[in-house]
């Protein structure tokens, strides 16, 4: 249960950028452009057979977040340590079995995935990226459903997490809650979980929303100059994709 | 500069260690009175500029190498104590991650760089000021260089005494030493004649060069954008053109003088390999030499400068994210 709410916990910290969208109002770069670029990235780096790729990656995500402010820096660094140290552990009997690279290797391809997630929800909101699907033509339903269970993991990982504050309060005394544990938890959950459902089918109704989602495309537009600027940073963006798969193929020759 | 280990005996190496705790100490309790939360991350940037001020080896003839440190140019930006902790961390990240100095003697390196080299370049700076009256940044960018230039001479000499003291107090029964087989007589005239001249000129070059490009892009905020509060765009595009210059610190060929390995210490003039050196600590660093098996050069050592700038100003970020508000307090 522990477990389940803490993979709950990293999705609310994935979905809660939404909250702090504004900061990336003044991002001249399409969302649609990073999640393209933040998947290739992660892609490019699981598909390469040595470390050198990762490495030169890793190197240019640390001067991004370098270049950061200090608050999203410690939001990004923040999600780093458990996937990585979890990764380690998995990998440690690699090591026993004479195959220490593979643990460096494997090791730095969740930290660079990680990052690469980290920096992609500090520069652009759940709103955005949902958006950005819209734009790659992703079926509506779809977006939705995972838009939806997103949203609901963080929910209902918090009324979970409230349930059982509460358990372990009333632990103190005559009667036994412990069995009230798993079964009872995840029962109340799912029917919390109905209830919930038809509260934001109802919600949507109120607010128009017939499951359409909006493009994200550029940033709102006021002068032609603007536009200009607009267009030149996302020309200017979009050379990293052939850089990375330049410098996947550069260094798969390498060995 | 960088002292390896088994080069000082453990001994040393655990007095410099406790030398350098009460100045780490006093260190931090003066960052957190006197510098904001906002002038943390400046502390990173100054640390990534030592940093990279490292990697620009400069040969001398003879094959030996050296390098400038940066530490007065945080301290005239900072404060001593802000230098301190800055070349420290820079210090470790080279330990650790590149090799670059020695685990055992790393308060011993502290000592030399973090602490000798700002307050002697910065005491001496400020002394400079008063003399000359000097109010253009100029005139402070060349006091700065001035100071720069003393602070690391004190730094080399300090280093040269560590190394030098090494054979009298310890050395077999055969008169052998057991760490760095060079005494005062040799290690003095070794360290200060590259100090004295070449590494001394880049050092103080390069503190004199950032300083007046600093005090002219944003006099009042350093290395922070006075508008924005975040690491101003001249500093950014300095630090990117570094990076990528660092290099030409390859085309300097040989060791610098203490820093040989195990294996060439005998062919450097000593006949024979130290025992404590022999049968001495080792760490094997994750990018050693700052290179990366099987790439070029150059990339390695460019990576290496990303990698190792990118952590020291993260490392000063999550510090000052993690300081409470309405400081400095």
């Amino acid at each position: 249960m522990n477990m389940n709410l803490r993979v709950m916990r990293l999705i609310a910290a994935f979905t809660d950028a939404e909250t702090r969208g504004s900061q990336n109002a003044q991002s001249r770069i399409s969302p649609a452009l990073r999640l393209v670029v933040c998947i290739l990235t992660i892609l490019l780096c699981s598909l390469s057979r040595n470390a050198f790729y990762t490495v030169c990656v890793i190197a240019v995500l640390l001067m991004v977040l370098a270049m950061m402010p200090a608050k999203a820096v410690r939001r990004a660094a923040e999600k780093l340590p458990l996937p990585v140290l979890m990764t380690a552990l998995l990998m440690l009997p690699a090591v026993f079995l004479g195959s220490p690279r593979s643990l460096v290797t494997v090791t730095m391809k969740v930290f660079c995935a990680i990052l690469c997630l980290s920096l992609l929800n500090e520069k652009a909101s759940w709103k955005e990226l949902t958006g950005a699907l819209e734009r790659f033509h992703a079926p509506e339903l779809f977006i939705m459903t995972l838009d939806t269970t997103v949203r609901f993991f963080v929910l209902l990982g918090r009324w979970s997490n409230r349930m059982l504050e509460a358990i372990s309060l009333r632990r103190v005394g005559e009667k036994n809650w412990k069995n009230a544990g798993m079964g009872g938890v995840l029962g109340t959950t799912w029917l919390k979980s109905q209830r919930m459902v038809q509260a934001s089918t109802e919600a949507m109704v109120c607010r128009c929303f017939d499951g359409t989602y909006k493009k994200t495309g550029f940033p709102k537009e006021t002068t032609k100059q603007d536009r200009q600027r607009n267009v030149l940073a996302n020309a200017v963006f979009a050379l990293v994709i052939p850089a990375l798969i330049a410098g996947f193929v550069l260094t798969q020759k390498a060995v | 500069m960088h002292i390896p280990d088994n080069y000082l005996s453990p001994q040393t190496c655990a007095v410099m260690t406790a030398a350098m705790v009460p100045a780490w100490t006093l260190s931090i309790r003066k960052v957190k009175k006197e510098l904001s939360k906002e002038q943390i991350p400046m502390m990173g940037v100054g640390a990534a500029f030592s940093f990279l001020g490292m990697m620009f080896n400069v040969p001398l003839p003879g094959g030996t190498t050296g390098h400038a440190v940066g530490g007065t140019l945080i301290a005239c930006l900072l404060g001593p104590w802000a230098a301190c902790i800055s070349v420290s961390i820079a210090l470790l990240l080279q330990a650790l991650l590149f090799g670059d100095g020695g685990i055992l003697s790393f308060g011993a390196n502290c000592f030399n760089m973090a602490f000798v080299l700002p307050f002697v370049g910065y005491a001496c700076t400020q002394a400079f000021m008063k003399l000359s009256k000097a109010e253009t940044n100029h005139g402070k960018a060349l006091c700065a260089a001035f100071g720069s230039y003393i602070g690391i001479n004190a730094a080399a000499l300090c280093a040269a005494i560590e190394f030098g003291i090494q054979p009298a107090l310890f050395h077999d029964a055969a008169g052998n030493a057991l760490y760095c087989p060079y005494g005062l007589s040799v290690s003095i005239p070794a360290m200060m004649a590259g100090h004295l001249t070449l590494f001394g000129l880049a050092e103080a070059l390069f503190t004199g060069l950032i300083y007046a490009f600093v005090l002219r892009t944003s006099p009042n905020a350093g290395f922070l954008s006075e508008k924005t509060g975040k690491t101003s765009t001249p500093v950014r595009i300095l630090m990117a053109a570094l990076i990528l210059a660092v290099p030409l610190g390859l085309l300097a060929e040989g060791t610098a003088w203490g820093e040989w390995g195990t294996d060439e210490i005998a062919a450097t003039g000593a006949g024979y390999t130290p025992a404590g050196m022999a049968n001495g600590f080792s760490f094997n660093a994750l990018l050693p030499d700052y290179s990366v098996h099987g790439l070029p050069d150059a990339v390695g050592y460019i990576l290496s400068a990303v990698i190792g700038a990118a952590i020291l100003i993260i490392v000063f970020k999550l510090i000052s994210a993690g300081k409470k508000e309405g400081s400095p307090a």
